[in-house]
């Protein structure tokens, strides 16, 4: 393995790390993301159903 | 086929638990605002996760495996530029969602109506949502061709003692199921499903991209890499199927693509805030690349396991384009291939859905609206974008049925969408430029909507249309139509310039 690092490019090095490290910051991003946007998914349900609130009042 | 019974099962209840979920929220739903902008209430967090569902259509997977499979890992140099260009100028900057959220225009034709005229509105409106659906009509006969190889379904089945070919069927059933999101609760239903189909799609992702790394181990990569594109896999530069104009066409259109594409502009109205806004565009180009990487990514790995030579029954211009689907039907584990399934339908549910809605709303409020004497009450304007909606619909199933295939997925994508950057050019000159007119803004929406389409029929009409490259028409397309839009405008000023509308 460390024969075919050695042989490589600097491109293709560059290549390789920048998938590996925007891969495992988009898991980590996703993750995040998803249990922020359930408060938000809640926030938008309760201003929705607030909005609806004043139409009937 | 690639399933059994348990597969099944699982995709059925993801999909009746999203489909209980979509209709269940149109009860929120009270008037225009809700249905188009789910009455302004969208934060960061949700928008980044309902956008990333948005983001992850079925046909951008079939198309990022394409790349993958056709150019190796080379088009991540493309992305970095890009992401580079949007993040400082649309993320950091603030560039166009500043001055644009001051407007509070809804769409794009919205504010050329009041920055130009109702002239360049109605033209933009109707040149962004042929575009659009143009771009959208390709998404059901690709993603059925792909459904189609991922599950390595028979191409005719049985119904009612009549063969029948499968594609046109699964393409009815998918627009089937898209139709009922998009008409159920408009925004606030494609929100709330989209970001459900979030957690499924990108678990799906996350579960598909070590499976494929672990199938054949990095070393393999390198030497698919090596051995089938040499350099050319790695540096976009040197790639047979980029190269420098690809490059500069890809730059200048993600510049434009912001401005000019309906769907972004309405989520940006959407927002809270305009720092929501920026906030969000800045998160997704930081953070969304990866997404697309891990997808190229498969198509490697594809490549790798599959080979350069179309097989399996594969029809060779059809191959690029369902390889990637093959390799992952053989792939992916019963039990997970249920929960794949249910992905890849969500993906293409959660892509369309929102179009189908975009494009129907820029129909009814920029191109039929102007040409009524009394605004629409609420109810005929729901009827109404309901009804566009289900016109739109025929039409891009009509379209697959009938569609030849003569460029990648990606060259098709990028034409439809230089078609309308040149309301993207017209924004862009109407927020910072005060001599922009609306001669200008004329010419630069025709040239830049007309251009890709001759390139589309000359590649059909002309002996040796292979060569020519959709780089040519794409570049030159942005180039003339900002030429004509500078020219233009300083020729044929506005003589009553619409003051109210400059911020």
């Amino acid at each position: 393995m460390m024969s075919l690092w050695n042989d490589m490019t600097g491109w293709q090095i560059f290549t390789y790390l920048y998938y590996g490290i925007n891969i495992v910051t988009y898991v980590i991003f996703t993750i995040v993301t998803i249990i922020g946007g359930a408060f938000d998914l809640r926030h938008m349900i309760r201003e929705l159903l607030k909005d609806s609130d004043e139409i009937q009042g | 086929m690639n399933t059994i019974p348990i597969d099944w099962i699982i995709a059925g209840i993801i999909l009746t638990l999203i489909i209980v979920g979509g209709y269940a929220s149109k009860f929120l739903v009270k008037n225009v605002a809700d249905w188009t902008v789910a009455g302004r209430n969208l934060r960061k967090f949700l928008l980044i996760s309902s956008g990333s569902a948005e983001g992850i259509g079925l046909l951008s997977i079939a198309l990022s495996m394409e790349v993958g499979f056709s150019s190796g890992l080379s088009y991540f140099g493309i992305f970095l530029l890009v992401s580079i260009c949007s993040m400082v100028l649309y993320g950091i900057a603030g560039f166009v969602i500043n001055r644009f959220r001051k407007t509070e225009a809804v769409t794009v034709p919205e504010y050329t109506d009041r920055r130009f005229s109702k002239g360049v509105r109605i033209l933009c409106g109707g040149v962004i949502a042929f575009a659009g659906i143009l771009n959208l009509a390709i998404f059901p006969i690709m993603a059925s061709n792909f459904l189609i190889h991922f599950l390595n379904a028979p191409q005719h089945m049985e119904v009612l003692g009549l063969q029948l070919p499968f594609v046109p069927l699964l393409m009815a059933g998918l627009m089937g199921l898209a139709l009922f999101f998009a008409y159920t609760g408009g925004m606030v239903s494609v929100i709330f499903t989209n970001y459900i189909m979030a957690i499924i799609i990108n678990g799906v992702i996350f579960i598909i991209t070590w499976l494929a790394i672990k199938d054949v181990g990095f070393e393999a990569i390198h030497k698919t890499l090596t051995t089938n594109f040499g350099e050319g896999g790695f540096n976009p530069l040197l790639s047979d199927n980029f190269g420098p104009l690809f490059i500069i066409w890809a730059i200048l259109g993600s510049i434009l693509n912001f401005p000019s594409f309906a769907p972004t502009m309405q989520k940006i109205a959407s927002t809270d805030n305009a720092r929501t806004a920026r906030q969000m565009t800045l998160l997704g180009t930081l953070f969304g690349p990866g997404r697309v990487l891990a997808i190229t990514l498969w198509g490697v790995v594809a490549l790798t396991v599959l080979g350069p030579v179309a097989s399996g029954g594969i029809d060779a211009g059809l191959y690029t384009k369902v390889a990637g689907a093959k390799y992952l039907g053989q792939l992916i584990p019963p039990v997970i291939f249920g929960f794949a399934l249910a992905g890849m339908v969500s993906a293409f549910i959660s892509t369309v859905d929102s179009y189908i809605l975009t494009w129907s709303t820029v129909l009814v409020n920029d191109v039929i609206s102007p040409f009524l004497k009394k605004p629409l009450t609420a109810k005929k304007h729901i009827g109404l974008l309901r009804m566009c909606v289900a016109l739109i619909a025929i039409l891009i199933y009509l379209f697959g049925i009938f569609y030849d295939n003569k460029e990648s997925l990606l060259e098709f994508i990028m034409l439809t969408g230089t078609m309308m950057y040149g309301a993207g050019i017209s924004i862009i000159g109407g927020l910072y430029w005060k001599r922009a007119s609306t001669a200008g803004a004329y010419g630069a929406v025709i040239f830049c909507g007309l251009i890709p389409v001759v390139s589309m029929v000359l590649r059909r009409i002309s002996e040796n249309g292979e060569a020519l490259k959709a780089q040519y028409f794409g570049l030159g397309a942005i180039i003339l139509a900002s030429l004509v839009f500078v020219l233009l405008s300083v020729i044929i000023p506005d003589k009553n310039r619409r003051k109210e509308s400059l911020v």
